[in-house]
């Protein structure tokens, strides 16, 4: 029975659950990765939303769950193939073939480059972040700007790189306004007298106690939430960062000088993610991500029965959802492939 | 024997014309504000006179320009009008070997082989002054002929004269057009007929003659056939003003005004209508504008929007949805101020009583003696990059200066212009005009080339303005600066209100050739990038296709950099542009770090 | 009511019943891209007029989109029409478009 070979690209959190599950199941599984470690984006984050949970610990939870079996193919990066009836054929990016029976496509997503929102100066302006270094420092317990300095005044921007037209996005990312509100809650915690702001469009907490988060942020930590996009951003002398937005809901323009300016950098489709809907005849969605067969049935299967999608591969996703795709995808395409319902 | 019925639809037709034109140019004329009519008056007796004739001649019969564009377009052109003028000018010549009189009626040298046969002048004869006349007024017919059949051609086949697009014309266009087709294939039988049943003729037409008359009954024909030449010259006159070949006296009209207006004359209504009487409807301009060609508006190429602006029709979305690149303009063979046409037409659009608020600078830092004065631009502030860059650039040449809008700034007033509204301008360049004289500088640096072209035209500074490319161009020359030299694939966009002739593109294209060692060549373009502030039409969807088509006439790939030199460019190009945008000046301090 | 030093403005209400929005629709027609505006301020943000003016192009076209025409004539006035704007509004609104043909309108609106 195990005898039919399951390949997994994407060793992230929906790739690590697949794996376990499916190994559990008896199959035979290898599991590829670009990235020399296992866990995605999860291994770049410090504590998780909405219950500030380890992410270290999950993670840990996650590979565990992963017998030795399971062959790992690390550092190597899927760049094509094709799909055949009961057969699939991966091209990784040294040349070699790697064939198997079943495909999960687990390959998350890519945090939107913003260097190219040229007005916000990232890489330009010594002291403008994007939240993914963010979570690293609160990994090394550090908080300060690029000259030592501790920061009294943050900002947080919301939506860049998501919901903006301008660089052809215009869907949400979803999980970057609670990221943000997460990020500021910790902030506070670790710099107590500093001026916190969150600059958003709209906020969007829509699962189980994110919007008590958002709560909390204003009432105990006191964080301060102006309703304006930030759409300017200059440098003074001393390398601190100087901002312009409006605040809408008093009607004024508003300029404000920070100590660090953090962009909430959205998700967008991951590298190869055209490539491989091209070369596997797969159809992508209005965001660019893989687009499963159903948007609520379904959602993990493409239109060839062995190979199915799992995880921030098809939009954007938190690890709820990230990691409970990957188990629901690997159950269906194990029925598929040891033809448990017909 | 002098007169014959029917010479009458010609005569009648001539004099309708002579009145119409001549009340054409009166009004022009009269329109004029008093101190330019002065300007004409003092200048027609200057050689501005010389050089306007000499223009007439070089454009309205020769069409240099025409034939710089292709040579079988020029020779169509240039059959008609100079084949047409000699005919004429050589009729009138042989006409008096006949006719005693010193002034002769106007249809006698046209209808003159009616009238005179004088068949011992021989068809090839070349020696005697009649039988030079006979060979050089067929020969002249021949080359009439020759444009038009190249007309007919052009018409299905536009591709072989250079031009992928040809004019669409309205009915009475047609109507003009097929009469004015008939003319000389009829002037060529009503003569080869006559010569058929009279003798007389020269190679052509009495060769034609002959063999017409063997075959056919002439001596009934020859006479129906002047009647319809006749006829056909009668109603081309009496359409011409109202159709695209008014253009053949407004555009004489135009040169002289040109010549004999002076600087002023740009700006005045005869000159504008004038102008628009003097498109030919050539097509040339089709070819160049990128609204027509790779948007959704052919309507918006001069010659379509001229025809619309003749007919009394002010179409909005034409009027506004031109670029303002001028790529028609340096293209026209007429020579016709394309761009203040346009802006003149929305002028007439936009409503403009009530007037802008303009703010006024907050109170200005007291006079600082800096050499040089900073205007980077209202949006240069979001291209940091490039501010960055022309800051660190500054520093480096140790040069005083004073960054005059580093805390915002007044608009230079050129997008506001652009739009129709000259007054609410105005207000904006006063402003603007005391904040940089007030710094006291000797040079104005700007990193927008909308800011510099409206510096440079319409602020009368008396200080030197440059654009960043030329101001590191001279840094590089006077070894202030080093300028690096790149391996990566670079293609070169030039912002089209650097002005394409001016000295800051010259400067960039200079500059971008210097920072390749090896000889390979850089694509350039000189397209707009479809995101000008002189469009009013729809930024974001159709600059979208302008842009792309554009950028692709450069590069196609992602591992090229496309450089520019304008803060509204890089935004456009990087957003629809496979590879990555820069601007010079962040190319030449980025391997600088 | 005045005896309680209280007097029921109109102006302080919109008021969708009474509104007359046959004016604004020409200019909806036009730029059709206004209909997309979320309000995120970026525009006001960015704003060349807005610096050193009390110009706000967000709340003036806001207040033209909810037929509140009182202001619009001398508020509209202040814009430059220079462009900024429109280089980042994330909802792609031509927004120096639409600020052009308001003044248009404005214009058209006057006794
Ligand atoms: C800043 C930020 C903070 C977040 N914090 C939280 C949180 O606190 N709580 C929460 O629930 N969610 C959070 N999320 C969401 C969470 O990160 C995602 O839901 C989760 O990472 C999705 O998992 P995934 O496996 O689908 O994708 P990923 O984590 O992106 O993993 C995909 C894996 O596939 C690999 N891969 C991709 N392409 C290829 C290829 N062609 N060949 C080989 N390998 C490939 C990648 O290297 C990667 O290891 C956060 C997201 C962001 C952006
Ligand atoms: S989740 Fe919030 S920050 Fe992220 S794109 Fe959506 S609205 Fe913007
Ligand atoms: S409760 Fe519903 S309507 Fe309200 S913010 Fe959440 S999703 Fe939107
Ligand atoms: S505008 Fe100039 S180029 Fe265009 S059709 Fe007229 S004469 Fe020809
Ligand atoms: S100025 Fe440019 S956009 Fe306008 S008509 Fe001429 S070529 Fe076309
Ligand atoms: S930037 Fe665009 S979406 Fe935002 S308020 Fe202005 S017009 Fe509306
Ligand atoms: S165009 Fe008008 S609204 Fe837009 S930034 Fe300029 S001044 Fe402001």
């Amino acid at each position: 029975m195990s005898s039919k070979r399951i390949i997994i690209v994407g060793a992230g959190p929906a790739g690590l659950a697949a794996a376990g599950v499916l190994a559990r199941l008896g199959a035979s599984v290898t599991l590829i990765d670009k990235d020399p470690d296992m866990g995605g984006h999860l291994s770049k984050w410090h504590q998780l939303f909405p219950d500030r949970s380890s992410a270290q610990i999950l993670l840990e939870q996650l590979v565990s769950e992963v017998p030795d079996e399971v062959s790992r193919i690390m550092g190597r990066e899927v760049i094509g193939g094709n799909v055949r009836t009961n057969q699939v054929d991966l091209k990784l990016d040294e040349g070699t073939w790697i064939t198997g029976d079943g495909l999960l496509l687990a390959t998350g997503f890519d945090l939107f480059d913003a260097h190219r929102k040229e007005e916000y100066g990232y890489g330009i302006y010594d002291n403008v972040y994007t939240q993914a270094e963010v979570e690293q420092m609160f990994e090394n317990g550090r908080i300060e700007n690029r000259s030592g300095k501790i920061p009294q005044s943050i900002a947080f921007l919301h939506c860049v790189g998501s919901r903006d037209q301008k660089v052809g996005v215009s869907y949400c990312s979803k999980v970057c306004c609670v990221t943000g509100v997460k990020q500021a809650i910790e902030m506070r915690e670790k710099l107590p007298d500093a001026i916190i702001y969150n600059f958003y469009m709209d906020l969007r907490m829509f699962g189980q106690g994110f919007e008590e988060l958002y709560h909390d942020a204003q009432e105990k930590y006191n964080i301060r939430f102006i309703r304006g996009r930030i759409s300017e951003a200059a440098e003074n002398q001393q390398g601190k960062v100087i901002i312009k937005a409006e605040d809408t809901l008093t009607a004024r323009p508003l300029k404000l000088t920070v100590d660090m300016l953090i962009l909430l950098c959205g998700m967008q489709p991951s590298k190869h993610t055209a490539n491989l809907a091209d070369t596997f005849g797969f159809t992508t969605g209005p965001d660019g991500f893989l687009k499963p067969l159903g948007p609520s049935q379904n959602t993990f299967r493409t239109r060839h029965p062995h190979v199915m999608l799992a995880g921030a591969c098809t939009g954007p996703a938190t690890l709820t959802e990230a990691i409970q795709a990957g188990r629901s995808a690997s159950l269906a395409l194990y029925e598929q492939l040891f033809n448990i319902i017909n | 024997m002098t007169f014959d019925l029917f010479v009458l639809p010609f005569s009648i037709g001539l004099v309708y014309l002579l009145i119409v034109v001549v009340e054409r140019f009166r009004h022009w004329y009269v329109m004029l504000p008093p101190a330019i009519k002065k300007e004409l008056r003092h200048r027609i007796l200057c050689r501005s006179t010389v050089n306007a004739i000499w223009e007439i001649i070089r454009e309205g019969l020769l069409h240099k320009r025409l034939w710089q564009q292709n040579r079988l377009l020029g020779y169509m052109h240039m059959s008609f009008a100079l084949g047409w003028f000699l005919l004429i000018v050589m009729g009138n010549l042989e006409s008096r070997l006949y006719s005693q009189l010193h002034v002769n009626p106007p249809y006698y040298p046209i209808f003159l082989k009616f009238f005179v046969h004088d068949s011992h002048v021989l068809p090839f004869e070349l020696t005697t002054i009649p039988g030079f006349f006979r060979f050089i007024m067929d020969f002249l017919l021949l080359f009439v002929l020759s444009g038009l059949v190249l007309a007919l051609f052009k018409r299905s086949g536009s591709r072989w004269f250079g031009l992928h697009h040809t004019t669409k014309h309205n009915a009475v266009d047609r109507i003009a057009l097929t009469s004015l087709w008939l003319i000389f294939p009829l002037r060529l039988l009503a003569e080869s007929f006559t010569a058929g049943c009279f003798g007389g003729g020269g190679f052509l037409t009495n060769s034609l003659g002959r063999v017409l008359s063997a075959a056919l009954p002439a001596e009934h024909l020859y006479y129906p056939f002047w009647w319809a030449y006749s006829f056909s010259l009668g109603v081309f006159f009496i359409l011409l003003p109202y159709t695209r070949y008014m253009h053949i006296p407004a555009e004489i009209a135009y040169i002289l005004l040109k010549h004999w207006g002076g600087p002023k004359i740009t700006q005045t209504q005869s000159y504008y209508e004038c102008g628009m009487q003097a498109c030919s409807r050539c097509g040339v301009c089709l070819d160049y504008c990128q609204v027509a060609c790779n948007g959704n508006s052919p309507s918006t190429a001069p010659a379509y929007f001229i025809r619309e602006l003749r007919a009394g029709r002010a179409v909005k979305d034409i009027t506004e949805n031109c670029l303002l690149c001028g790529r028609c303009q340096d293209a026209c063979p007429v020579g016709i101020g394309l761009v203040n046409l346009r802006l003149w037409a929305r002028k007439q659009l936009t409503l403009q009583d009530r007037l802008l608020n303009c703010p006024a600078y907050p109170a200005t830092a007291a006079r600082t003696s800096v050499e040089v004065v900073w205007f980077a631009g209202c949006m240069t502030h979001l291209t940091p990059n490039t501010i960055k860059s022309v800051k660190q650039i500054l520093q480096n040449s140790g040069i005083k200066y004073q960054w005059l809008d580093a805390d915002g700034s007044i608009c230079c007033g050129r997008p506001m212009l652009m739009t129709g509204r000259e007054q609410e301008a105005m207000q904006l360049i006063e402003s603007n005009r005391k904040a940089i004289l007030d710094t006291g500088a000797r040079i104005l640096l700007t990193n927008c080339p909308i800011c510099y072209k409206m510096f440079r035209d319409n602020y009368q500074l008396n200080i030197e303005i440059v654009h960043h490319a030329d101001f590191i161009l001279h840094l590089a020359k006077a070894d202030k600066i080093k300028l690096p030299s790149l391996d990566q694939k670079l293609a070169l966009h030039i912002p089209c209100e650097l002005d394409r002739k001016s000295e800051a593109a010259t400067a960039l294209k200079t500059l971008v050739g210097r920072l390749k060692n090896n000889a390979q060549e850089i694509p350039m373009s000189e397209l707009c990038c479809g995101g000008s502030l002189g469009s009013l039409g729809e930024y974001n969807s159709d600059t979208k296709q302008l842009c792309e088509a554009a950028s692709k006439s450069i590069t196609q790939d992602a591992d090229v950099t496309t450089i520019t030199a304008c803060p509204l460019c890089k935004k456009t190009i990087d957003r629809h542009s496979k590879g990555p945008t820069k601007d010079i000046a962040e190319i030449v301090m980025e391997t600088e770090k | 009511m005045k005896e309680f030093g209280f007097q029921k403005q109109k102006d302080r209400q919109t008021d969708l019943d009474q509104i007359d929005l046959s004016q604004i629709a020409s200019v909806l027609q036009i730029v059709d891209s206004w209909k997309r505006c979320i309000g995120c301020g970026s525009c006001a943000a960015v704003c060349t007029a807005g610096q050193f003016s009390s110009f706000n192009p967000r709340r003036t076209q806001m207040l033209a989109r909810q037929g509140c025409y009182s202001t619009l004539a001398l508020e509209v006035a202040k814009c430059q029409l220079c462009g900024k704007c429109r280089l980042v509004c994330p909802r792609d609104v031509d927004t120096r478009k639409l600020m052009h043909e308001l003044k248009q309108l404005q214009i058209s609106l006057l006794p």
